[in-house]
């Protein structure tokens, strides 16, 4: 039976079917799907019956949001051989970044050497996929490209148009989240063993019983120079974008009725029109209390306030070039910057950042400026939009123990609902940071599931080993080099290129995947094809070999609307990336070829084979996408 | 206004361009002034001029462009110049000027110079301000520009409000750095760019070279960085490979980093096949790294393209070297070149065989592996003895 049939056939045609995960008869708990007063008379069968509208399933792993750190945080768990359920409460995934709402997926886009230091792991994976399925660069599209990434995942069943709306409580870890489906008016209780809510807000969470704050620390908590002197509650505001194309004809604008006229007289002279027709950032509102129950208040806002900037555009003879212009695309969800904050063990704050504080458990990092907006937004239109407090030289750690909760054993957090100060959050929000967050929590959650212990007790016992594994997948820890003991190559005798242009093939060993600090990691070769050999004194048992190739880290891939192509944005599939790479073995003498790969889309590329016994093993790279020559940063290798 | 004394020739020098980025507003003031002066385009005395022909990447229909070249000294030292229109423009909306290039001995970029009230234009007419000028200075002296790998099918008209109608390129899918073109004016960048650092730079080096003794460059070769880069090419393009500049040129192997020792194999590449053998195996000798790795990729790839390149008693040489090698990769290398050639005669397996007995076990399983499969000693003692000792091993 198709895996994907597993929602169709309900609960009873799943026990039959012998299917794991198992789905009970309908939960005592269940309450929101009771349809006891149906008169539903059934046609097709003659008899009048009620619908089932609840379900009951339980997984390893229980991942609630589908954006981008929810989608790093369900893949990874997945990959590592959890059970994993994704609840998106929209109909697409992508989160801020998805064609609902069109943000880009920014991660540390330049640092103050003017040069990006990208993200890898999975959520570069997922940007490359992009590259390659959606060269056209469409929203619509990208939606259907995050849909692919996660669907070929066999170990994620994903749920969409789904809310998680409350965590079933067994003692203080959380046993089920109730959801509800808004498509098939079906309430699920989901359970799981491990909760990772990285829905942004947090309801489950907070209903839960995990401690969270709203608003703004004071100077004093955290020795926080960018905090107010006093703590407040002005939470960031939500944006709302739209795009404009050109007609090549004049095209009027009448703005709606219930549009915001823009108060041009006070507008403070950092509310740009740069690039207007590709959607205005500032066009945002925020809160100083509830900003959750304000959201529907600050939707309506929003909108109007976007048609009255863009009557000031079409209509105020400010910007003559907008007369051909016309409304493409206007969104009507808010993307949303910050609501509740969860505590953690750590909470992860402004000199951390600023200091490049180093922890012994870090597992992702940041980069992106201090990017704090100002409250109210468009409610306090004389204020500057943003301050940039601070940009970085280098990218700065993010320790796990902010990414579980203080309170509840079973649940963790990515994205920008963990545990930070609103200093904190004003750069770690991006999107590509909170991927980060969102593999790391994933493949936590599947040690604490194989060692039976809690996010608390991977990070007292067990970091180092959740740190390699990041590491291994490609995940880059600022100052952490990668010391796998399981990796055979570091037990090689001698590691050597065909011909080098720079670096050295002996790099290739030495624990870091990119150039970084100033340091050279890698090895190039002159031309191509070109091969590396990996040598033992003794033989070896091997069955994966692992590579890191160069997909330049220091240009940024993420999708634009206005589709940038200079030395920070690329919009293609970075040239420097391998294309064609085979991998050789010497069996009693013999060279052997194990498997070739024409058509490499990744970063991190891998070979799984039968195992072999082995002296050495060769890697040829016969062609990359563009460059004539090819750069690795790794080769690992495992029994 | 910059640059607007319509009675002015405007001459624009790289040197001083590069103070005023540093010094104060008063040196400036005295550039400036400069630069507005009636001077006209400097002249020199022409010790030659030949008419050149080369190919441009910015050239319309690929057609060669014909140009006279001129030489003149400063000091003694000669320098080249050459009057080029500035820009190749796709869609002949550009305004077009003349422009004198200027080179020095070894084909570098030195200034550019312009004509009396001529101003180089950019994007919706404007002409080049002072740092569009300082900016173009850098660009052409920059040989490792991102322009190099641009084609002019790149570059397009787009009419863009940013390049307000007069040159632009495409974004789909160019890559180029800021720092290599001047916003509206890319055309222009790309034209000069190509100039500079084009087939007019060989030729220069060329044309240079004649003023030079074999001698004289030999003495050369020892001198600064971008000196023995052209000495070395000049002696392999004069073909002098007597005995005393081989000599020379291998007495600056021992202590060639890699870029020297890359010119250095450069050299060696273009040798007569009645010197190459022995030089290659006097490199080989050498204990410098750098450059070993590269004389044993130089031997695979000659062997390759020319098999009958290299005799059989080179190969013995070669193994007779390669048995003190200390370092894996070049015992391996060896054996591969060993493998490429096809030769395996008495002589060079029983050189082989005393390397079973290597202290470094990957050298001597390779070489064990190597005559297993090529040679007829499976039954050889060593080989069996070997075979008894490391069997599991292998």
């Amino acid at each position: 039976m198709h895996r994907r049939n597993l929602f169709k056939l309900g609960a009873a045609g799943l026990a039959t079917a012998g299917l794991a995960p198992a789905i009970s008869a309908t939960s005592k708990q269940a309450v929101l799907g009771d349809r006891e007063n149906d008169k539903w008379l059934h046609l097709g069968t003659g008899k009048s019956t009620l619908p089932n509208r609840h379900k009951q399933v339980d997984y390893d792993v229980v991942v609630l949001g589908g954006g981008a750190a929810g989608i790093c945080a369900a893949v990874a768990a997945a990959r590592k051989g959890s059970k994993v359920v994704l609840v998106q409460d929209r109909p697409v995934l992508g989160g801020n970044a998805s064609s609902e709402m069109r943000v880009h997926l920014n991660g540390v886009n330049r640092l103050k050497t003017g040069l990006a230091e990208r993200e890898t792991g999975i959520i570069e994976e997922i940007l490359l996929h992009n590259r390659f399925e959606n060269p056209q660069e469409s929203f619509p599209v990208w939606d259907h490209v995050l849909y692919d990434f996660v669907m070929r995942e066999p170990n994620i069943e994903l749920m969409l148009n789904t809310q998680g709306i409350e965590a079933i409580m067994d003692g203080d870890k959380i046993r089920q989240v109730r959801c509800w489906q808004l498509t098939t008016e079906t309430e699920y209780l989901l359970g799981g063993k491990i909760f990772i809510d990285c829905s942004g807000d947090g309801l489950v969470a907070a209903t839960a019983g995990a401690e969270y704050r709203t608003g703004r620390e004071g100077k004093k908590e955290f020795n926080e120079t960018f905090a107010p002197d006093e703590p407040d509650g002005w939470q960031m505001g939500a944006s709302l974008l739209m795009s404009a194309k050109d007609m090549g004809k004049p095209i009027p604008y009448r703005a709606p009725s219930w549009a915001i006229p823009f108060d041009e007289k006070n507008a403070h002279k950092r509310r740009k029109f740069h690039a207007y027709h590709e959607g205005i950032w500032w066009i945002e509102v925020g809160s100083d209390d509830d900003i959750i129950a304000d959201q529907e208040i600050n939707r309506h806002k929003l909108m109007g306030y976007l048609h009255g900037v863009w009557d000031y555009i079409k209509n105020s003879g400010r910007f003559p070039e907008s007369e051909t212009l016309a409304l493409d695309w206007v969104g009507s969800l808010p993307s949303r910057r910050e609501s509740r904050r969860f505590i953690g063990d750590y909470i992860h704050s402004e000199r951390d950042l600023t200091t490049y504080k180093h922890f012994p458990d870090a597992v992702a990092f940041g980069g992106w400026g201090i990017d704090e907006h100002n409250p109210g937004a468009m409610e306090n239109i004389h204020m500057a939009p943003t301050i940039f407090h601070a940009h970085f030289d280098e990218v700065y750690q993010i320790p796990f123990r902010s990414l579980y909760s203080k309170d509840v054993p079973n649940l963790m957090f990515a994205g920008r609902n963990v545990s930070q100060t609103h200093i904190a959050l004003a750069s770690s929000r991006i999107m590509a940071t909170c991927a980060l967050m969102g593999q790391a929590v994933g493949t936590a959650a599947t040690m604490c599931i194989e060692k039976n212990a809690t996010p608390r007790q991977i990070a007292q016992q067990h970091i180092n080993q959740l740190q390699e594994q990041l590491l291994r997948d490609d995940v880059f820890i600022p100052k952490r080099p990668a010391n796998d003991t399981k990796d055979l190559v570091k037990k090689a005798a001698s590691i050597f290129a065909s011909t080098t242009h720079s670096g050295n093939a002996e790099l290739l060993n030495n624990g870091w995947s990119r150039d970084i600090d100033g340091k050279i990691h890698h090895w190039q070769s002159v031309g191509l094809p070109a091969d590396v050999q990996v040598e033992w004194q003794d033989t070896v048992k091997l069955s994966q070999i692992e590579i890191k190739c160069d997909t330049n880290v220091k240009r940024n891939i993420m999708m634009r609307k206005d589709s940038k192509n200079d030395e920070n944005f690329n919009n293609t599939v970075p040239e420097e990336m391998v294309k064609s790479i085979s991998l050789q073995a010497r069996v009693k003498g013999k060279w052997q070829t194990i498997e070739t790969i024409k058509e490499n889309r990744t970063r991190l590329i891998k070979f799984n084979f039968d195992s072999i016994k082995t002296t050495a093993v060769r890697i040829r790279v016969d062609e990359t996408y563009g460059d004539p020559r090819v750069k690795l940063f790794e080769i690992r290798a495992y029994s | 206004m910059l640059l607007q004394s319509n009675a002015c020739f405007t001459k624009v020098i790289r040197v001083l361009i590069l103070v005023t980025l540093v010094v104060s507003v008063s040196s400036q003031a005295n550039f400036l002034a400069r630069l507005n002066s009636q001077a006209s385009l400097v002249k020199h005395d022409i010790s030659k001029t030949i008419k050149v022909e080369f190919s441009h990447k910015a050239s319309v229909d690929d057609d060669l462009v014909k140009a006279k070249l001129h030489e003149y000294q400063i000091d003694d030292v000669n320098f080249y110049y050459m009057d080029v229109k500035s820009v190749f423009c796709g869609e002949n909306i550009c305004k077009v000027d003349k422009v004198r290039l200027h080179w020095d001995q070894f084909g570098h970029y030195h200034e550019l110079e312009l004509g009396t009230g001529i101003k180089l234009e950019k994007g919706n007419a404007l002409d080049f301000e002072l740092e569009d000028y300082i900016k173009l200075d850098q660009i052409l002296a920059n040989k490792n520009s991102t322009l190099s790998s641009l084609e002019k099918f790149e570059l397009v008209t787009t009419g863009s409000t940013e390049s307000a109608g007069i040159d632009g390129f495409s974004g789909a899918t160019t890559y180029i750095k800021n720092e290599d073109y001047i916003k509206g004016a890319i055309w222009t960048c790309y034209t000069l760019w190509h100039y500079v650092n084009g087939p007019v730079s060989q030729i220069i080096r060329n044309m240079s070279a004649e003023s030079y003794s074999v001698n004289e460059l030999t003495q050369m070769s020892t001198g600064s960085w971008i000196e023995q880069h052209y000495a070395l090419e000049q002696l392999s393009a004069k073909q002098s490979y007597d005995a005393k500049t081989i000599e020379k040129v291998l007495s600056l192997v021992s202590n060639a980093n890699l870029e020297l020792s890359q010119a250095i194999i450069s050299y060696v590449k273009a040798a007569p096949k009645r010197v190459l053998s022995s030089t290659i195996i006097e490199i080989l000798s050498s204990e410098n790294s750098h450059i070993v790795g590269l004389a044993l990729n130089l031997v695979k790839d000659k062997s390759r393209q020319d098999p009958l390149i290299f005799n059989a008693e080179f190969y013995q040489e070669l193994v007779k070297v390669a048995a003190s090698f200390k370092h894996y990769p070049y015992v391996h290398q060896t054996l591969s070149i060993l493998q490429q050639s096809n030769l395996q005669n008495s002589s060079i397996q029983a050189r082989l065989l005393t390397m079973l007995e290597s202290d470094n076990f990957m050298i001597a399983r390779a070489v064990y592996w190597h005559l297993l499969e090529f040679s007829e000693l499976n039954s050889n003692k060593m080989m069996q003895s070997f075979y008894q000792f490391n069997q599991d091993r292998l």
